[in-house]
């Protein structure tokens, strides 16, 4: 019985996890292509020790200077509810969305948070600065 | 090979020195006050200052490795891609990439720098960091992107 219940209460943090990673994903996706980016959607798989294998939403983002993936790592993350990175090519810049709450800190390869508001005017300038 | 093999090396490199950068400054701090690891350190015979020198030169060590990675590559893409049997230095691989993938001569110029630092670093004894990781990392990214997306 306790096994059971420790299966469905895995089975719904994934659920929830997944999807708010779509809901992120199609958020990027809305400010990218009101930027007049072009946007390239797919899906991969993640496998967590504790959730098992699922399927998450990956993007990739063509701005005039490069690319940009973004790309979930996964929920079960060192004191954080989740993690997906925005990743920079070719310069291979990054940050990290860290899931705080309902919120997503920015944190950026030196592990200094960005102490800015996740919202469109900021994903584009960051996105710029990340593949510049 | 792919060239998102080639950036996943290189990336690799980023989340290994982003780990180890985590531990050592967690090691650090425990030293002051948990005992576990005090004693653990002892056991070892570890020093104070070796642990810092350590911190120190994590940077530059990991420029090592970032370069390594990169040169790996260059030489994969000359031989297997361009079916050259040579193994030219590491100065040369980039020219002769340079001139074969008409490479921009400004992303030349900020890898050559990145390989003179390099070389600093080994044969110099260069410990203070003039570029970097993120730097370096972001240069031969730039002009890993000049070659095929496959070879």
């Amino acid at each position: 019985m306790a096994a059971e219940q420790d299966l469905q209460y895995r089975k719904q943090r994934r659920d929830q996890w997944v999807e708010r990673v779509a809901h992120l994903v199609d958020e990027i996706s809305d400010w990218a292509q009101k930027e007049g980016w072009t946007v390239r959607r797919d899906r991969k798989e993640i496998t967590e020790p504790l959730l098992g294998t699922y399927e998450v939403p990956v993007l990739a983002i063509g701005l005039p200077d490069g690319e940009l993936q973004v790309q979930p790592i996964g929920l079960c993350i060192v004191g954080a509810e989740g993690r997906v990175d925005l990743e920079a090519f070719p310069t291979l810049n990054r940050v990290k969305l860290v899931g705080r709450g309902d919120d997503w800190e920015i944190i950026t390869d030196s592990n200094v948070p960005l102490r800015i508001s996740w919202e469109p005017k900021n994903f584009i300038q960051l996105a710029r600065d990340l593949v510049a | 090979m792919l060239r998102a093999e080639a950036y996943d090396l290189l990336k690799r490199v980023r989340d290994e020195h982003e780990a180890a950068k985590f531990s050592l400054a967690q090691t650090l701090r425990s030293l002051q006050s948990d005992s576990a690891v005090i004693a653990a350190g002892a056991a070892k015979g570890l020093s104070h200052g070796e642990l810092h020198r350590c911190a120190r030169n994590l940077e530059i060590t990991y420029v090592i490795r970032l370069f390594s990675e990169f040169e790996g590559t260059l030489v994969d893409y000359w031989q297997q891609g361009l079916g050259k049997s040579t193994r030219p230095r590491a100065s040369t691989l980039i020219a002769l990439v340079t001139a074969h993938r008409s490479i921009d001569l400004a992303h030349r110029r900020s890898v050559d720098d990145v390989r003179e630092y390099r070389n600093d670093i080994i044969h110099e004894q260069l410990r203070n960091s003039r570029l970097r990781f993120h730097e370096c990392k972001s240069r031969l990214g730039r002009f890993l992107s000049w070659l095929p997306p496959e070879w």
